[in-house]
């Protein structure tokens, strides 16, 4: 092999990578039940759906407030998704769901939070705007058969957006209490957590 | 057979089915699409006792979906159809049972065709494609591998966890309790699981990892003309199963829209 060429930094750290993938194993291990819970509740309409979609954003929002970088939620996603394979009903179609949840999720956390400013707000508003948008698809797939009246669908909207928020709010909380433990030194949260002290 | 085939192969060829099986309108074509991912996970050498098992929960999702989907079906969508059943305020419409039916026969279709990848691949095999055939940085995907390999780990420290908690009396039964217990372990799991993340990638750092814009590979996962053909054949009958209902007039509109 030809001599090793002074390399950039790369974007990414190892460090930073394989944190967010036991990230996303993790909560691929423990967040498995809920894809049979989505399996569950998929016959349940429009509102179930709506409701279950946020346990999917609870590792992509965790990810993105520790390590904040672009790329973090969808990297998580699909990551999680991937984890969850041999362990659901729905084999491949999990990792749709993730790649669509992480492409929404990181649109939504680039518009609020340019991952620059990370405060509890901005994070409950990536949420609420993941929310919005990931309702969209859930309606698109809930055509066929919902009652599309205007009260259905704000409803709908509220439970898919409190959801997202929710999973936020969730994530936001689970990754300052990981922080205290200390094991968060070397990641953006860890770093900024040092220098507010 | 299946087990060799390229992994992106396999998703690449069940894609248009999944697409098709999404549009579908009538109960036919989904069935007859999960008739061919049965057939085909048969031929690929798929014993059947395993494709009974990863059937079995999708058995109980259509069960629910068959028994619960005409009683939540849009009312106004079968109010013309004829009453099959009336139990005090419940009433179900001939034309919700039939969209139940076919609720319950694409996601069955969907499932059986999703298996053709899941029962047969595994998820390193995967990950291998997707940075030799895909272009996904290596880095990226090494990374997600060596984040795998803790999965094992990680399931057997959460059942310690549990062990530790019920040690100290904290153990509840049923779905509350089960609740309680993952808020509880979540903690300390995720920073024992982020502990050896940056343990593991210290030691690749050390040993040059990413130091090279290329990498040698130890196990290659080809895509050879076999795949292709794979690949084609598969496109092929699903094209010819939509031929074949289109010509008995069994097809229905393919569109996002249900009528009834």
């Amino acid at each position: 092999m030809e001599q090793a060429q002074p390399i950039k930094r790369p974007l990414w750290s190892t460090r930073e990578l394989l944190i967010a993938m036991v990230i996303a194993v993790v909560f691929g291990i423990v967040v498995v039940s809920s894809t049979y819970l989505y399996a569950a509740v998929l016959g349940l309409g429009i509102f179930a759906r709506s409701a279950a979609t946020g346990l999917f954003f609870l590792p992509a929002a965790f990810a993105a407030y520790v390590l904040r970088k672009p790329g973090a939620v969808l990297l998580v996603c699909m990551v999680s998704g991937l984890v969850a394979i041999p362990f659901t009903p729905y084999g491949l179609l999990v990792v749709g769901i993730g790649v669509l949840t992480g492409i929404i999720g990181e649109i939504a956390t680039l518009i609020v939070t340019r991952y620059r400013s990370f405060g509890l707000l901005r994070l409950l508003a990536t949420g609420a705007l993941a929310g919005l948008i990931e309702f969209g698809s859930v309606l698109a797939s809930s055509l066929r058969t919902t009652p599309l009246t205007v009260p259905t669908v704000l409803l709908a909207t509220s439970l898919s957006v409190g959801a997202f928020v929710l999973a936020s709010l969730v994530a936001y909380a689970l990754a300052n209490a990981v922080q205290r433990t200390g094991v968060l030194a070397n990641t953006a949260l860890g770093r900024e957590m040092m220098e507010a002290q | 057979m299946l087990e060799r085939r390229n992994p992106l192969s396999k998703i690449a060829a069940v894609v248009p089915a999944m697409v098709l099986v999404a549009l579908a309108t009538e109960v036919y074509l989904p069935l007859a699409l999960a008739g061919l991912a049965l057939a085909i996970l048969l031929i690929g050498g798929v014993s059947l006792r395993r494709i009974a098992w990863a059937l079995l929960p999708l058995a109980l999702v259509a069960l629910g979906f068959l028994l619960v989907y005409p009683l939540l079906v849009r009312r106004e969508l079968v109010a013309h159809t004829p009453v099959v059943m009336q139990w005090g305020g419940w009433v179900v419409h001939e034309g919700a049972l039939r969209l139940g039916a076919i609720a319950t026969a694409r996601i069955t279709a969907l499932v059986s065709l999703s298996l053709i990848f899941s029962v047969t691949t595994s998820v390193n095999d995967f990950l291998l494609a997707l940075v030799q055939q895909a272009r996904v940085p290596y880095r990226v995907g090494y990374a997600a591998m060596a984040a795998l390999r803790f999965a094992p780990l990680l399931r057997y420290e959460l059942e310690q966890i549990r062990a530790a908690h019920r040690v100290r009396g904290l153990a509840q039964r049923g779905i509350v309790g089960e609740l309680a217990h993952v808020r509880r372990a979540l903690v300390p799991l995720l920073a024992s699981a982020i502990r050896r993340a940056e343990r593991a990638a210290l030691a690749m750092d050390g040993r040059a990892f990413g130091a090279y814009p290329q990498r040698t590979y130890w196990r290659r996962v080809p895509l050879g003309a076999v795949d292709v053909l794979f690949v084609l054949l598969l496109w092929g009958t699903t094209a010819l199963i939509v031929l074949i209902l289109h010509a008995l007039g069994l097809l229905g509109p393919l569109s996002f829209v249900q009528r009834v």
